[in-house]
């Protein structure tokens, strides 16, 4: 924008003022009169010399208008915070830009976070590392070679943001090997309810008593000349056998409790961690730390700035007496899980339970009479000719 | 009676813009008229909303709706 002083002047020596202007070299653009009235505008370094010629003309001068980025500058001429705050400004988007201020990571389903930022970490990647100093594609390569799951990984920045995307191996399905010579087995002692047998030859029949490590299906098979073949012996074997499960409790146990907690605010700032609590100092002896990050925003922007708030929880123990009732109820919880985990597929025919109480505690004795599978798979281990 | 002058050119662009490449005085300067005067001749530029620049060593800018350029008076 061209700065220029639009200026009108009035008097009775017009035509003089205009050819004393003319002779002056000045340079006076949109030149008209109207009504008496002679309209210009001249630059500014100018227009000292249109009032003088004014003055000596006896031309009454008036000023209609400033046009330029000066005149539009000049009234802020005195906030001298506004060279500060600029500077400050650029040096903040600097910063945000030239420096990595949150990794985000894309695309892993089996492989952590964590583990992915730790890999990071290894390769001297985190929060605060100038991006200058990130050779992206050569820890792109280091990444797949630390982490085995990766396939494919590829990393950018936008801004101060480090964005991680990758996809996983998809580990093949394993293979079911069906040609390695095996027999069937008792894993318990039992009396057998079914026999189904899907390769090999049933060395047991419904109603037999068999125990634990006999044979049920056999994978060596010999012929009627005399020939032993070598088979996948393989099916399902059902059969009733009994189990037990025992456990004590006693009355009085020692149990970690969570003691004191307290809680310290620090301020993130590019990777650099401050403290926003004077004074703070962690609770003594063993404590379980945690730490929340919440992001600062402003106007739904996220800002490169992150508060902090760190929590040490005291560990500590307590001593726990327990009732009688109490006791056997853990028992019976324990005794549940028991059956949940190991015998899910079996149908409880009977149980029956015995509790045996001391001074120092309570045994509880459950005995279960189970049907269910009761064959194994063991291999055969033998040199084939 | 002035002698033609042929030394000085007067650019004439379309009917808005006339350029004078050297100008000694300028003699009338209306939204209407601007009459200038060129070596002893004088030139009328007639037209609509006509406003005169000048620039250096002599040379003016005339712009508007121009409706005829005359010299010394006209016919």
């Amino acid at each position: 924008m061209r700065a220029e002083i639009s200026f009108s002047a009035e008097g009775t020596a017009l035509t003089a003022f205009r050819d004393a202007l003319r002779q002056a070299n000045v340079r006076c653009r949109h030149q008209v009169v109207k009504n008496g009235v002679f309209y210009a505008a001249v630059p500014p370094q100018q227009f000292c010399t249109v009032r003088a010629l004014a003055e000596r003309h006896g031309i009454a001068l008036t000023v209609l208008k400033k046009r330029g980025l000066r005149f539009h500058l000049l009234p802020y001429r005195k906030r001298f915070g506004i060279l500060p705050g600029l500077l400050l400004g650029a040096l903040l988007l600097y910063w945000s830009s030239a420096y990595v201020r949150s990794i985000e990571i894309y695309g892993n389903e089996t492989v952590s976070d964590a583990e992915v930022l730790t890999a990071l970490e290894s390769l001297g990647i985190s929060r605060g590392t100038p991006i200058r100093e990130i050779a992206f594609t050569a820890s792109e390569r280091r990444m797949r070679l630390a982490i085995g799951e990766i396939d494919w990984i590829a990393m950018r920045h936008v801004g101060g943001r480090l964005i991680v995307e990758m996809t996983e191996n998809r580990a093949a399905p394993e293979m079911y090997d069906d040609h390695v010579p095996t027999n069937v087995t008792a894993a318990y002692d039992a009396q057998i309810t079914s026999v189904s047998v899907l390769g090999g030859q049933a060395v047991c029949k419904r109603g037999d008593v068999v125990r634990k490590g006999d044979l049920l299906i056999s994978g060596a098979v010999t012929d009627s000349r005399g020939t032993q073949r070598f088979y996948h012996g393989d099916g399902i074997v059902t059969g009733v056998y009994q189990a037990d499960f025992e456990q004590e409790q006693p009355f009085v146990t020692e149990l970690a409790v969570s003691g004191e907690a307290k809680t310290a605010q620090l301020l993130e700032v590019f990777g650099r961690r401050f403290s926003l609590s004077p004074g703070f100092s962690p609770p003594a002896g063993d404590f379980v730390y945690t730490e929340e990050s919440h992001p600062l925003t402003l106007l739904g922007h996220t800002l490169p700035f992150t508060r902090i708030a760190c929590q040490y929880t005291q560990r500590q123990t307590a001593l726990t007496v327990w009732s009688e009732e109490e006791a056997v109820g853990l028992l019976r919880e324990s005794a549940a899980r028991w059956e949940q985990n190991f015998h899910s597929g079996d149908r409880i025919l009977a149980r029956s339970e015995s509790i045996s109480r001391s001074d120092l505690g309570i045994s509880l004795k459950f005995h279960y009479v189970f049907e269910g599978v009761i064959g194994k798979t063991s291999e055969i281990f033998v040199k084939l000719s | 009676m002035n002698l033609p002058f042929s030394d000085d050119r007067i650019e004439l662009c379309g009917n808005t813009d006339v350029f004078f490449d050297r100008c000694r005085r300028l003699l009338e300067c209306s939204d209407m008229l601007v009459q200038l005067e060129i070596r002893g001749h004088s030139v009328a530029v007639w037209g609509r909303g006509l406003t005169a620049s000048d620039y250096a060593d002599g040379r003016l800018h005339v712009q508007g709706q121009i409706a005829a350029v005359e010299f010394d008076g006209g016919l």
